[in-house]
C-alpha cells in the first residue's frame, strides 16, 4: 500500500531525515520508534504533503501513485489521513462543522449516527460545537483528532504520537478505536511514538527504530519496544544496526 | 440623481404590507440586512432615502414600543428636542453639522419601562437614488427595566453604487434595561458612510452593540462613544469588518466606564484584501471606582495591498481600574491552512473555510435567522476569497 523509497526530507534546508525506507502492506500497521527529534512527525508530515517537509532524495508512493509533489488535499482524496501530534487551535470552526468536512458532507447536512456514535465512543461528543481544539486538554485533542481521521474513513492512517500525553485509560479507548477501525475496515497503519506503549493495544506487523533521521532495525514491533525497553533508546544510537528493511 | 422608484410610488407603498410596499430588488437587498416580515418583528420602521415608508407596531406590542420618524417625533413629543444633540454636538464635524442643518429622517424608538419584547424590533435604512445624500438623526430609548433587541440594516438598490450616509444616532439604555443593537451595512462601491453614534448606559443597565459591514464600500468613518455613566453599568460592542477593494475605513469605538463597577468589552474582527486600508482605534476609558474592560482586536490582511492599522488604547485614570488589550494583526495561521488540507480541502476551500471562522457571525449575538442571514453573506464573501 505505502512504500517509503530512500526518502530524505529537509526542513528549512535543514535535512531531518536521511534514506528512510518503510513498507507497508494491505492491512498492516507500521510502527517507527525514537526519541523526541528523531524525524517521527517529519516522516508522517513528509507522507501527507504538509509544505515545508520537502523531499530531498527518493520517492513515496501510494497504492502505485507518487505522492511527491501532491498537495496534502490530494493525497487526502487519496485516503491518506493524518493524526497530528499537536493540532492547531481553528478559532471560529466549530469540531462539528470540521467533522461534516471530514466525512465529505456539506455544511447543511447532519452528522450521520456513524458519526455521531464515534464522537460518543470516543468521549468528544460534549466538544462538537467548541471550537476546533480551542481550549481542548491534551486528551481531548487527541481524541478529537482521531474522530476527525476515522471520519475521513481513509485507507491508509497517518498516527503521530496518539499515546503522548495521556492517561491508561485514553490510551486504551483511543488503541481499541483505532483497533477497531482497522479490523472493521481493512486499512493499514503508519504509526510513530515514542513510549511504545500503544502497541500493547493494536496489532503490529512491523516496526522499526528512528534515531537521527535514520530508520533501522526492522523487526517485529514488540521486540523492538523490548529492546527500547531494556536498554533504552540510547543505546539504539550505539547500535544503528542496518538490519536491512522489508520488500 | 436617478431614481430607481417612480414619483407617487412611495405614496401607494405605504397602504401596502411592508414587504409587499419595497421593490422587489431592494426588498431582497434589504433581506440581506435583516429586514423580515412584519408579523416577526415587535416593530418596523423602512425608509427609502428621505421617505418613511413604514411604521409599524405588531399588536402585541402596541403600549410597550413607539417606532416612528424622527420628524413625527420632534413634534409629538417635545421632550425628544432635549434628548436629540445631547449626547452627541451638532459641531462635532460637517457630517453632524450637515444632519443639523438638514435632517432628512431617520427613526425613534422608545422602549417602555419593564416591556421585554421577546421580538426584536427592525429598521431599515434604504438608499435608492444615485447620489443620494442621506441624512439622517436616530433616537433609541430603552426605559427601565426594559428588554429589546433593534436590528438595523442598511444597503443600497442594487443598480445604485453611489451615495452617501450619515447617521446620527443617540441610545439612551436606563437603569437596569438591557438593550442591544444590531446594525448591518451592505453598500456599495461608490458610498461613502459617516455613522455617528453616543449611548448613555445607566445603573445596571446592559448596552450591547453589534455591527457587520461585509460588502463594498468607498469610505466609513465611525467612533462609537459609550458612556457607562451609571453604576455596574455594562457595554459590549462586537465589530465584524470584511473590507474589500480600496475601500477606507476608520473604526474605533470608545467606551468611558465612569460608573462604579462599569465594564465594557470591545471585539472586532476585520478582514482586508484587495486595496483596502481599515484603521482601527478601540479605547477604554476607566474613571470609576472598580472599573473593568478588555478590547480584543483582531485582523487579518489578504493581498499585498491591504492594510490594517491597530491601536487598542487604554487609559486608566484612577486606582482600581482593570483595563486590558489583546491585538493581533497579520496573515492567516499556515499551520491552520494546512491543518485542513490535510483533510482534504484545497487551499482556497481552507482559506474560506478559516475566514468564515474568523468573521464568526455568532460573535454579533444576532436572533437566529439574522445570524443565518448573515452567514450566508459571509459565505458568499469568503468563497470570493
Amino acid at each position: 500500500m505505502l512504500e517509503i523509497r530512500q526518502v530524505s526530507v529537509s526542513v528549512e534546508g535543514k535535512p531531518i531525515l536521511r534514506g528512510v525506507n518503510a513498507y507497508v502492506g494491505d492491512r498492516e500497521v507500521f510502527v517507527v520508534f525514537g526519541p523526541n527529534g528523531s524525524g517521527k512527525t517529519s516522516l508522517l508530515m513528509a507522507i501527507a504533503g504538509v509544505p515545508g517537509y520537502e523531499i530531498t532524495e527518493g520517492e513515496i508512493v501510494f497504492n502505485e501513485t507518487r505522492l511527491n509533489g501532491l498537495p496534502p488535499n490530494e493525497r487526502a482524496k487519496l485516503g491518506i489521513a493524518l493524526a497530528h501530534q499537536t493540532p492547531p487551535e481553528v478559532p471560529g470552526l466549530r469540531l462539528r462543522d470540521l467533522l461534516k468536512i471530514c466525512a465529505g458532507k456539506s455544511p447543511n447536512e447532519e452528522l450521520g449516527e456513524e458519526e455521531l456514535e464515534l464522537a460518543k465512543r470516543l468521549k468528544v461528543a460534549e466538544l462538537l460545537d467548541r471550537e476546533v481544539n480551542v481550549g481542548f486538554s491534551g486528551g481531548e485533542r487527541k481524541r478529537a483528532e482521531l474522530l476527525q481521521v476515522l471520519a475521513m474513513k481513509p485507507k491508509l492512517l497517518l498516527l503521530d504520537e496518539p499515546d503522548s500525553g495521556v492517561d491508561v485509560e485514553s490510551l486504551k479507548l483511543i488503541a481499541g478505536e483505532i483497533q477497531r477501525y482497522l479490523e472493521e475496515s481493512g486499512a493499514s497503519a503508519l504509526l510513530v511514538t515514542h513510549q511504545g506503549e500503544i502497541i500493547n493495544y493494536i496489532e503490529a506487523e512491523y516496526g522499526c527504530v528512528l534515531v537521527n533521521g535514520v530508520a533501522f532495525c526492522y523487526q517485529n514491533p514488540k521486540e523492538v519496544l523490548k529492546t527500547i525497553k531494556q536498554m533504552g533508546y540510547d543505546a539504539c544510537v550505539k547500535c544503528m544496526s542496518p538490519v536491512s528493511w522489508r520488500k | 440623481m436617478r431614481k430607481v422608484h417612480e414619483p407617487g410610488e412611495l405614496e401607494e407603498m405605504k397602504e401596502r404590507s411592508i414587504l409587499q410596499s419595497i421593490p422587489h430588488e431592494i426588498l431582497k437587498a434589504a433581506q440581506r440586512v435583516g429586514l423580515e416580515d412584519e408579523s416577526k418583528r415587535a416593530a418596523t420602521y423602512v425608509a427609502i432615502d428621505h421617505e418613511a415608508i413604514a411604521e409599524a407596531v405588531s399588536e402585541f406590542y402596541r403600549g410597550q414600543v413607539e417606532i416612528m420618524d424622527i420628524r413625527k417625533a420632534l413634534d409629538k413629543h417635545s421632550w425628544v428636542r432635549k434628548l436629540r444633540w445631547k449626547l452627541i454636538s451638532p459641531d462635532k464635524d460637517e457630517h453632524t453639522k450637515s444632519v443639523e442643518e438638514e435632517l432628512g429622517g431617520g427613526y425613534f424608538i422608545r422602549i417602555a419601562p419593564g416591556a421585554k419584547l421577546i421580538l426584536p424590533l427592525q429598521t431599515c435604512l434604504l438608499i435608492s437614488t444615485s447620489g443620494f445624500e442621506q441624512k439622517l438623526h436616530n433616537i433609541i430609548i430603552a426605559e427601565e427595566g426594559c428588554e429589546a433587541t433593534v436590528v438595523t440594516g442598511c444597503t443600497v438598490h442594487p443598480r445604485i453604487h453611489s451615495g452617501k450616509h450619515v447617521g446620527v444616532s443617540e441610545f439612551y439604555v436606563k437603569q437596569g434595561a438591557k438593550l442591544h443593537f444590531a446594525m448591518l451595512h451592505a453598500w456599495a462601491r461608490e458610498v461613502s458612510v459617516h455613522p455617528r453614534s453616543a449611548a448613555l448606559v445607566e445603573d445596571g443597565a446592559i448596552f450591547v452593540s453589534s455591527y457587520a459591514s461585509l460588502n463594498p464600500l468607498h469610505t466609513i468613518d465611525m467612533h462609537p462613544l459609550i458612556l457607562c455613566e451609571g453604576r455596574e453599568a455594562t457595554a459590549q460592542s462586537n465589530i465584524l469588518i470584511h473590507a474589500v477593494g480600496s475601500a477606507e475605513m476608520e473604526l474605533g469605538e470608545e467606551a468611558v466606564l465612569r460608573g462604579e463597577g462599569a465594564r465594557a468589552q470591545l471585539i472586532s474582527r476585520i478582514v482586508a484584501r484587495d486595496e483596502a486600508k481599515v484603521s482601527t482605534q478601540p479605547m477604554l476609558i476607566g474613571e470609576g471606582d472598580r472599573a473593568k474592560g478588555h478590547v480584543e482586536c483582531k485582523g487579518i490582511v489578504l493581498g499585498d495591498g491591504a492594510q490594517i492599522h491597530a491601536v487598542p488604547g487604554l487609559w486608566a485614570k484612577r486606582k482600581n481600574v482593570e483595563l486590558s488589550h489583546e491585538a493581533a494583526v497579520g496573515r492567516l495561521e499556515e499551520k491552520a491552512i494546512t491543518y485542513l488540507m490535510t483533510r482534504g480541502l484545497d487551499e482556497e476551500e481552507a482559506v474560506s473555510v478559516l475566514i468564515r471562522g474568523f468573521l464568526n457571525p455568532r460573535l454579533l449575538q444576532l436572533p437566529s435567522e439574522i445570524e443565518a442571514e448573515v452567514n450566508e453573506l459571509i459565505k458568499a464573501v469568503a468563497k470570493g476569497l
